[in-house]
């Protein structure tokens, strides 16, 4: 539980970084015509939001994989489902030296 | 059984007739939404929705609108507290644009019928044509005719029916007999709840006029490539003056107690609850809270109000409805 404010800041550090590196990934993997900063942390990816299809998800598992090393269940696939919920995924599989690149 | 309950497990019919509702029609009618809203309206085609917003002159939020783009011009719909904006920009935007713009509210109905049983209940009034209607996607369905939009806030299966303001009761009564007499009329009490559950930000309520667009995450609501977007300057240097962000909470306490309440880490202020309500499925509130823009994320513990009722920062939505699951199987 994190609920001193030095451990919310590094933890805030720790989730930025991996928050922008999956945007990045998203636009280049995804060919998205916007920039990372117009992608709000909790910005649906299917239907509203970045207006993804089912296709784009396979894209999306496959791009997690390879850039956060973690792998991706079938049951994982309810949590795809913003950009926040995918850094929930991934932290939940990584002990915190590993997501350092 | 709750209205809540009603539209989180089975189905349920809200009358959204004071929602705002206008129609644009005319040779330059695209030319002169597209001038106002975020979104790309020259891409939008017909029988689409996008959801969309106004931006304001400083770079905040006028209003948060669904386009509907039809055959012989489009629909502006949204939330009641903004149709005075939305009327006055696209009054203006059609000023010596070949448009003509009506407030259609009194003229039309608009129903919700929302729930994870809803689709089933469509189909039984209206037939299969129902299931030929995708998220986002708009159609005139039945006989009379209905428009039918597969638009969204509340995370369930949602369908949104408008249609002449004479054959209102008798959507209504179609709709009673699909249910097998069930009880499907809703108020609307249980709506805002079901909003923020799935962080759905309602401009009256949690877009402050001081918010930007980016403190309040709906940038993906705006084609930042428009040549001609409204306000694009001040948007710009909002992007760069992000001091605060708005974030999902669950709190422990009645919603009442917690509305414009700060919020700490320990004894450090980190920003006030914006709105909050009482959620049945978690059994505690939901919130939504602008944090000072480095804590604005989820995962962490919090305190909140001079009572120091318990709260989490969570992702949004604070859990997927049972439309969502039933459909992910």
């Amino acid at each position: 539980m994190i609920s001193t404010l030095a451990e919310a800041r590094a933890y805030a550090a720790r989730r930025r970084d991996l928050t922008h590196r999956l945007k990045e990934t998203l636009v280049e993997r995804l060919d998205l015509d916007r920039r990372t900063d117009e992608i709000p942390d909790d910005c649906l990816l299917f239907g509203v939001g970045l207006g993804l299809d089912s296709v784009d998800a396979l894209e999306i598992v496959v791009a997690v994989e390879g850039e956060f090393g973690i792998r991706v269940e079938d049951d994982d696939m309810k949590e795809i489902r913003s950009v926040n919920s995918i850094v929930d995924l991934i932290l939940s599989r990584q002990t915190p030296k590993e997501d350092v690149r | 059984m709750t209205d809540y309950r009603r539209l989180r497990t089975h189905a349920g019919l809200a009358d959204l007739q004071a929602w705002t509702r206008f129609e644009l029609v005319g040779p330059q009618a695209c030319e002169a939404l597209d001038a106002v809203v975020g979104c790309n309206v020259r891409d939008l085609f017909e029988g689409r929705a996008a959801n969309t917003l106004i931006p304001s002159p400083a770079g905040g939020v006028d209003a948060i609108v669904w386009v509907i783009a039809l055959e012989n011009g489009y629909r502006v719909v949204g939330e009641p507290g903004d149709g005075e904006a939305v009327g006055r920009a696209l009054a203006q935007s059609i000023t010596g644009r070949d448009a003509v713009l009506r407030d259609i509210r009194d003229e039309t109905f608009a129903l919700a019928l929302i729930g994870p049983e809803a689709e089933k209940v469509a189909w039984k009034a209206f037939g299969d044509e129902v299931h030929s209607i995708a998220f986002l996607n708009v159609m005139p369905i039945g006989d009379p005719v209905v428009l039918a939009a597969r638009i969204g806030y509340f995370g369930e299966y949602e369908l949104h029916l408008f249609g002449e303001v004479e054959r209102r009761q008798s959507v209504i009564d179609r709709l009673m007999k699909a249910a097998d007499g069930d009880a499907l009329v809703v108020g609307e009490g249980a709506l805002p709840a079901m909003m923020t559950e799935m962080g759905t930000l309602s401009r009256e309520r949690d877009v402050p006029p001081d918010v930007s667009v980016f403190e309040a995450g709906l940038q993906w609501m705006i084609d930042f490539r428009k040549e001609n977007l409204r306000s694009a300057a001040e948007l710009e240097r909002e992007k760069h003056s992000v001091d605060r962000k708005c974030v999902l909470m669950v709190v422990d306490g009645q919603a009442s107690g917690l509305r414009h309440q700060s919020v700490f880490i320990e004894d450090h202020d980190i920003g006030r609850i914006q709105s909050a309500f009482d959620s049945e499925t978690l059994g505690r509130s939901v919130a939504l809270a602008y944090l000072t823009e480095d804590l604005a994320i989820p995962g962490l513990t919090c305190a909140v109000g001079p009572d120091r009722h318990t709260g989490e920062t969570v992702s949004a939505p604070a859990f997927l409805g049972r439309s969502i699951l039933d459909s992910l199987g």
